[in-house]
């Protein structure tokens, strides 16, 4: 397990600097330039040549890659073009907000997805199966920041229940949340359902039936456990999403999130930003990557890594 | 002969299809004393594990349904029991162990976690005390090294370790009756023989009456004595396994007898039965056997015949043995 564990962070370096170079190499190849940008088309050659000079963006590519990489080691992608605040700052600001709302819409969707998903397997060719059915399929079929929009006016402005903006108290989380999460519980719902019924039409529940096991523990202990690998699989793709923000969402509802941080910086060419958001979304895909299969193990003994292999 | 433990009587189970309703099983009646062993012989589609099933209540519902008919477990009815008092039943008084032990168990949990699970439910046990005793069912039922075994998970074993621990699960709580459907279908030749080696040694060790199902007569010679051949739902012929084997009284039963082939008996072809187990949704009418039976008459085409009981203790359900046949004969 240790063993397996060190050769899958030793593989993260190598995806890493893979992405961190293909990174460089697009931002210099695409049109548009940050200190064009910056500014704007009154400044005369002159000073463009001066401002690239201060920002190092007249040397030689490879000298700037070695240097952006000798930084990102440390965890210091320089300072930003434009807010002339650290990346390092910036993301970690952004990133405590997108997390903190991350982490009520997972609450919200895996609850929410697992207790219905559970109950239309349970309850399966009954009208409340399918009364499930046809509101996670609404769920998974409406856009979320349609949803967003839909909710700001009804609590917002109709009922004038709930703040429509900005993150600053417990009650402003639960528009963004709801509108996050809907689409996400639909999917855990559907998802847990579909594994739930195959887990128990398995043999082995026929056994602990024949034991004497109560339906309660059939469900809960039998069933959710061999139908949780493509339920953790989805949550796993899910956290990675969630973790990368949300532009449409976070731009209903003015929320400063990574979404919107790293939209605004492939707006403004802010190289060192842009550089940042994609190194940051390539390691939080790659550590969710490893916690996901490290979880496999733990649920599922016949993926266990590293015992034999 | 000792004192009944299982009374089935006019037990019948059907399954109501969008084709139909299926009969699955039909008007069923046998009974089986305590520390007997029964044998349930029948082709594939006969009824044999629906019979089993219907005993312990898990035939799964819809589509079918136990329709008519009482199951006496010393006296006492099960069909009519709630739920919750069933649970207290099965794995406590009747424990079934399954064709297919690849599946039977599940993967994600360990051999001793399984045992241990219907310890704890049906006994008031530590942890610590179902864990010991869930080691010791594994020495009982053969398994080499249990202390370490009991942490094993399933695909750790092989088919044949994985019905042992099968049968450690069924017998953890000293069931009265152990239900064997198709115990070793699914396993090696060699397994197979220590398999029904165990189960006949259960038998005689802790006097469990045995059920088992099997569509093998061989396997039934080895451990059971009294038989049961069902065909199409009904029972057909019932008898100790000396009488049904030296002298079958049903064609079918006869048939069957011809179907096993002989050691050392040098034949072109093996004797099959001609025709397939009729479709239980559309039954023929007369008795169910009669297209595929050789001595068929008119009267097997339109009545369907009574189970005969006859003097010496056996059962059989063909017009042969009855007066009409005598008749029709003379003429």
């Amino acid at each position: 397990m240790i063993k397996y564990t060190i050769k899958r962070l030793l593989q993260t370096l190598i995806v890493l600097f893979g992405v961190s170079l293909i990174t460089f190499i697009m931002l210099n190849i695409a049109p548009g330039d940050p200190v064009g940008v910056m500014l704007a088309k009154r400044a005369d050659q002159e000073t463009i040549d001066r401002v690239r000079h201060e920002m190092g963006l007249d040397k030689p590519y490879v000298e700037q890659y070695i240097e952006f990489i000798k930084g990102a080691v440390v965890g210091d992608f320089g300072d930003s073009y434009f807010q002339h605040r650290p990346v390092s700052e910036i993301l970690a600001d952004a990133f405590s907000i997108t997390a903190s709302l991350g982490l009520w819409v997972l609450l919200f969707s895996i609850v929410f997805g697992i207790l219905f998903g559970i109950s239309a397997a349970v309850l399966r060719g009954t009208w409340g199966d399918k009364l499930i059915i046809f509101f996670s399929t609404l769920g998974m079929a409406m856009p979320s920041f349609w949803i967003a929009i839909i909710l700001q006016i009804i609590f917002g402005l109709h009922l004038k229940i709930l703040p429509i903006s900005g993150l600053y108290s417990m009650s402003s989380y639960i528009l963004p949340t709801v509108s996050l999460g809907l689409i996400y519980a639909a999917s855990i719902a559907r998802l847990c359902r579909t594994n739930m019924l195959d887990a128990l039409n398995q043999d082995y529940v026929r056994t602990a039936r024949s034991k004497g096991v109560s339906e309660f523990k059939i469900v809960m202990q039998h069933g959710l456990k061999n139908a949780a690998i493509p339920i953790i699989t989805y949550i796993g793709i899910l956290i990675k999403s969630i973790l990368g923000g949300s532009v449409l969402v976070e731009t209903v509802f003015a929320i400063p999130g990574l979404g919107k941080t790293m939209v605004d910086s492939i707006t403004q060419r802010d190289i060192r930003l842009i550089q940042g958001c994609t190194i940051y979304i390539a390691v939080v895909f790659v550590i969710a990557n490893l916690i996901i299969d490290l979880v496999y193990g733990l649920l599922d003994p016949r993926i266990r890594v590293g015992q034999e292999a | 002969m000792g004192e009944k433990l299982l009374e089935v009587k006019n037990l019948s189970t059907y399954f109501y299809t969008d084709e139909g309703v299926v009969y699955a099983l039909d008007d069923v009646s046998f009974d089986l004393d305590r520390g007997e062993a029964l044998g349930i012989v029948g082709e594939s589609g006969s009824g044999k594990s629906v019979t089993a099933l219907s005993i312990i209540r898990l035939v799964q519902s819809p589509p079918g349904k136990i329709v008519a008919g009482e199951v006496l477990l010393d006296g006492d009815n099960l069909l009519t029991k709630s739920k919750a008092e069933m649970r207290h039943i099965r794995g406590e008084k009747i424990s079934m162990i399954f064709q297919e032990p690849m599946t039977a168990l599940n993967p994600v949990f360990t051999v001793g976690h399984q045992i241990m699970e219907s310890i704890l439910i049906h006994q008031h046990k530590t942890k610590k005390e179902a864990r010991e005793q869930a080691i010791e069912m594994l020495r009982l039922v053969g398994i080499p090294a249990p202390e370490k075994r009991v942490d094993d998970y399933p695909h750790q074993m092989s088919g044949g370790m994985r019905q042992r621990v099968m049968i450690a699960i069924a017998l953890c709580c000293n069931p009265q009756l152990l239900i064997c459907d198709e115990p070793t279908t699914a396993l090696d030749v060699t397994i197979q023989a220590q398999i029904l080696e165990l189960i006949r040694d259960i038998r005689e060790r802790l006097g469990t009456s045995v059920i088992l199902i099997t569509h093998d007569l061989g396997v039934v010679a080895q451990v059971t004595d009294k038989v049961i051949i069902m065909y199409a739902g009904k029972v057909m012929e019932y008898g100790t396994v000396r009488q049904i084997f030296t002298d079958p009284l049903h064609p079918y039963t006869a048939a069957l007898m011809r179907s096993i082939p002989v050691i050392g008996k040098q034949t072109e072809r093996l004797n099959v039965i001609r025709g397939m187990v009729p479709s239980l949704s559309k039954r023929p009418d007369g008795c169910l056997f009669h297209p595929r039976c050789d001595e068929a008459c008119e009267l097997c085409r339109t009545v369907r015949p009574d189970l005969i009981n006859l003097p010496d203790g056996r059962q059989v359900r063909c017009h042969k043995y009855t007066d009409k046949w005598e008749e029709k004969s003379h003429d």
